[in-house]
Formats: C-alpha cells, sequence, structure tokens
C-alpha cells in the first residue's frame, strides 16, 4: 500500500525552514507599482474581428416594429398605437438605419484593408527569410 | 407551468451564462417549457435566449429562477413577481476589492449587495454555487430553503482541439509553466502569483514561465500596475495573454505544470476544476469558496507568503509522490462536478421545490 505524503507535514517543514534561515522576499511592494498604461500592442484576435464584421452585417438594418402578438382586440391596439407615434418612430429608425448602413461599409472596408496588409506582411516576411538564407 | 430563468447579461464562455444554458437544457428534458430572458446578449448567443423587455407575463403556477451574481434593476422586478420565485446565488464580489481601481464596478457591487439584502424575504427557494455562498445567504438572512449546487460547466467542451500555435510557440522547451486562469480582477490578486513566481524564478527555478490567463476590460487601471510591477520586479518569463479564443486557453491549459490561485474572493472558481480536468496539481490560498470546491483536493495555503508559495510549488513540481497524490485526490473530486452529476443533483432540488410549493 503506498505511503500517503503528509502534505501539513511538508507545509510546516516549509515554514520552519524559513523561520531558521529568515528567508524574505525583499521586493517592493505592489501597493507602489504605476497604474500608467504600459505601451503595448493589444493582441488582436482575427477571428473575433471577422465574426463581428459578420454580425454588423447581419444585424445593421432595423425594423421599425417586431410582429404585433396578441388577441384581436389586443392587436388592434397595437396598431391604433404604432399609427400614432409612426411619424417620431420612422424618422429616427431611417437616421439609425442609414448610419447603421454606412458604419457596417466602414467595417467592410477596414477589413479588405487588414486582409491587403496581412497579405503585404506574409510577401515581405518572405522576402526577408529569402533574404537571409542567401 | 413554465420555468423562466431570467439574467442580466448572457455572454460567451461567461460561467453564469454556461450554467443557464445547461440549466435550460436539463429543464428541457425534464419536459418542461422554459425559456431564458437577458438584458444584454453577446451577439454570439442571439437566438439562445430572448429580450428582457419582452419577458412574458408569468402565472402563480409558474417558476422564475434568477440568476444574481451583479446589481441589477432586474431584481427588484423578480422581487415583484407573484409567481414561485428561485435564486440562484453566484454571489457578489464585495465593492471594496475596486477600490481606486474602478467606480463602475465598485457601485454595481455595492448595488448588488444591497439588492441581495433586500431579496432576503422575497425569495421561496435559493440554489448557492457553494457552501461559502450559502453561508453568506444565511448571514445576510434568508430563512428560505437553501441548497448548494454547484455551476454546470460544459466538461465535454474541454476534449476540443488545443491551439497548435500555442502549443507550438511553449511545448518541450525546458520551462515550467505555473498557470492561472481568471478574469484580471483585484480580487483575483494576480499580484500575489506574481509575488510568489518572482521567489520560485529567482531561488529556485530560473527556467520557469508565469501565464496569467484572463480578460482585462474594465479593469484596465489594475491591468497596467500589474504588468508595471513586473518591469519593477525585472521578472522575464510572465505572459499576460488578454482576451483569447477558447482553443488558446484549452493550450495552454495543455503546457500547465501547475495551477496557482491567491485569490481573495470566489463565488465558486470554475478555473480550479478545469485545472483539476487538465490533471494540473493546484496550490490555492485558502479563501471564500475555494476550500469548498477543492474538497480535499489540491494543496491550500493557509497564509499569504510568497515564499512559502514558492518553495511549496517546488515541492508539488519535483515530489513525484506527492504530485501523484493530489492529481489522485482531483481526479476524484472532479467526479462530483461531472455533468451527469450536477444534473442529477439539479433535478433532485428542483423536483423537490416544485413538489413542495406545487400549486
Amino acid at each position: 500500500m503506498n505511503e500517503q505524503v503528509n502534505i501539513e507535514q511538508i507545509m510546516e517543514e516549509i515554514r520552519q525552514e524559513i523561520r531558521e534561515k529568515g528567508i524574505s522576499l525583499d521586493i517592493p511592494e505592489f501597493a507602489g507599482a504605476s497604474e500608467k498604461p504600459v505601451a503595448e500592442i493589444a493582441p488582436f484576435d482575427r477571428n473575433e474581428f471577422d465574426r463581428g464584421v459578420l454580425a454588423v452585417q447581419r444585424n445593421a438594418q432595423l425594423e421599425c416594429y417586431a410582429p404585433i402578438l396578441g388577441n384581436p382586440i389586443i392587436k388592434f391596439i397595437k396598431r391604433f398605437v404604432r399609427k400614432m407615434v409612426n411619424f417620431i418612430i420612422a424618422p429616427i429608425v431611417e437616421d439609425q438605419n442609414a448610419f447603421n448602413a454606412a458604419a457596417a461599409e466602414t467595417i467592410s472596408s477596414l477589413q479588405s484593408y487588414i486582409n491587403e496588409l496581412e497579405k503585404r506582411v506574409g510577401e515581405l516576411e518572405a522576402s526577408a527569410v529569402k533574404g537571409e538564407r542567401k | 407551468m413554465k420555468i423562466i430563468q431570467m439574467l442580466p447579461s448572457l455572454a460567451f464562455g461567461d460561467a453564469v451564462s454556461n450554467d443557464a444554458l445547461a440549466i435550460r437544457e436539463v429543464l428541457s428534458r425534464m419536459g418542461y417549457e422554459t425559456r431564458i430572458y437577458a438584458e444584454n446578449i453577446q451577439y454570439k448567443l442571439q437566438g439562445q435566449a430572448r429580450a428582457y423587455r419582452r419577458m412574458e407575463r408569468t402565472r402563480k403556477s409558474d417558476v422564475v429562477l434568477y440568476h444574481h451574481s451583479i446589481g441589477a434593476d432586474m431584481a427588484f422586478d423578480f422581487e415583484k413577481l407573484s409567481c414561485r420565485k428561485v435564486m440562484i446565488y453566484h454571489n457578489i464580489t464585495p465593492p471594496e476589492f475596486f477600490d481606486g481601481y474602478d467606480n463602475r464596478s465598485k457601485r454595481l457591487m455595492v448595488y448588488g449587495q444591497a439588492t441581495t439584502k433586500c431579496l432576503a424575504d422575497k425569495v421561496d427557494y435559493c440554489l448557492a454555487d457553494s457552501e461559502y455562498n450559502k453561508q453568506e445567504l444565511r448571514a445576510m438572512g434568508y430563512t428560505c430553503p437553501i441548497d448548494v449546487r454547484p455551476v454546470f460547466i460544459p466538461l465535454l467542451d474541454y476534449e476540443k482541439k488545443p491551439s497548435k500555435k500555442i502549443l507550438d510557440r511553449y511545448a518541450d522547451d525546458g520551462y515550467t509553466n505555473i498557470l492561472f486562469v481568471g478574469r484580471i480582477s483585484p480580487n483575483k490578486k494576480q499580484e500575489d502569483i506574481i509575488r510568489a513566481f518572482y521567489y520560485y524564478k529567482r531561488n529556485i527555478n530560473r527556467k520557469s514561465r508565469l501565464i496569467l490567463v484572463g480578460n482585462s476590460a474594465g479593469m484596465e487601471k489594475y491591468s497596467y500596475k500589474l504588468k508595471n510591477y513586473v518591469d519593477e520586479l525585472k521578472l522575464a518569463d510572465v505572459v499576460f495573454t488578454g482576451s483569447i479564443p477558447f482553443d488558446e486557453i484549452l493550450a495552454y491549459y495543455h503546457l500547465a505544470d501547475l495551477f496557482l490561485c491567491m485569490s481573495e474572493h470566489e463565488g465558486f472558481c470554475v478555473p480550479l476544476v478545469e485545472a483539476m480536468y487538465f490533471d494540473v496539481p493546484i496550490l490555492a490560498y485558502e479563501s471564500s469558496a475555494i476550500p469548498y470546491t477543492l474538497g480535499d483536493a489540491g494543496v491550500l495555503l493557509g497564509e499569504k507568503d510568497p515564499v512559502l508559495a514558492g518553495e511549496m510549488m517546488h515541492r508539488i513540481l519535483s515530489d513525484e509522490a506527492l504530485r501523484q497524490q493530489i492529481l489522485q485526490k482531483q481526479r476524484a473530486r472532479l467526479k462530483d462536478f461531472s455533468f451527469e452529476a450536477v444534473q442529477a443533483l439539479f433535478e433532485g432540488q428542483i423536483g423537490a421545490f416544485l413538489e413542495e410549493t406545487g400549486r
């Protein structure tokens, strides 16, 4: 039968050793560390970006209203209320859709630009490697 | 009778969201009509839930499960429902952790705590992720029945292929990889992980690497401070991954030699179960729900001493008998978190509640 290792005993032995040898960690405290941003390039997730572009394209077009549900009386009331407020809602939705379409197109252009840049970087890296091998 | 779930946000990869989706699956299999409503639905999960603003009216015979993990106005709507009300308590991070880092998060947590207290006499039943969460509710004056049920964790997802790019980058380079997975957040005390790693790297094993997997969105100040601290210590081989795809998280687990957690507040801590799944020995600071999630698995540190932590890391990594003993206990504990085990527990708990309160 395997002998069980006594973890608490190990820990106590380590504590004892720390005490006997006077081991301590003499480093600056975390509280004194700066909160200023570190200059870095944030990791870019290409898959996440492509999925986001698809979601923007899919959801760019808004509809003014959801389908009307309910019994005939509820439906009538809802239709009536919609007719009354349509003059306020419709222009807002139109403006929003115009913005969404422009944003979606811009994001698609950015995606194409990133594709071009990646292709170009790949070509440059390949020629750099060729240059190193010569 | 319907069983509706309400939660503020449904997001891909989020533990609370995974729990809600799994509960919906289990309730459907049990034959109940069930739906999820959320205020914010991430675009990846469109179609998995309905917008909360369009939540259907409930009848007295219905049941609403509210996932409580953050301050949200919907908690007060939940309070006013006339149906049977069940709160699934995932815990609210104490707001003081966010002092000086993020006022918005602090306000949300203050709001969350106030909401929790407000709901003390308004719910019919609570499911708590851990015994720690249950004790917290009792301390806040909850007298309704409270059962402990671990969150559903999609363990099958971890069988997916890990990222080849990450494996190729770090595998077989002779480095010992120390891993922590969790949002960059002050309650998780990543600075204490860095301090323990500093001792380990400088005094025991120079060929070691610390990998901190976690998104820092919303915690930029804290994240900058951690990175500046690493620079100040002139500590090499510390990797902050930021938000990464799932296959890269899997790769880091495959690469890990030890999982180090110094968190001071967790309601459950899913990454501990993930580490168990990937057979990575765990060394964790004994706080909040961590000892309850570990059971007798892993190794618990009773004090925040980076020297003790560093030396214990060395013992676990160099003593094969110890390491195997830890892994054996972790494998046994992991079985308690299988989908089937949690499903059986949940079915029993919700079934008993429905029977006792049947209208």
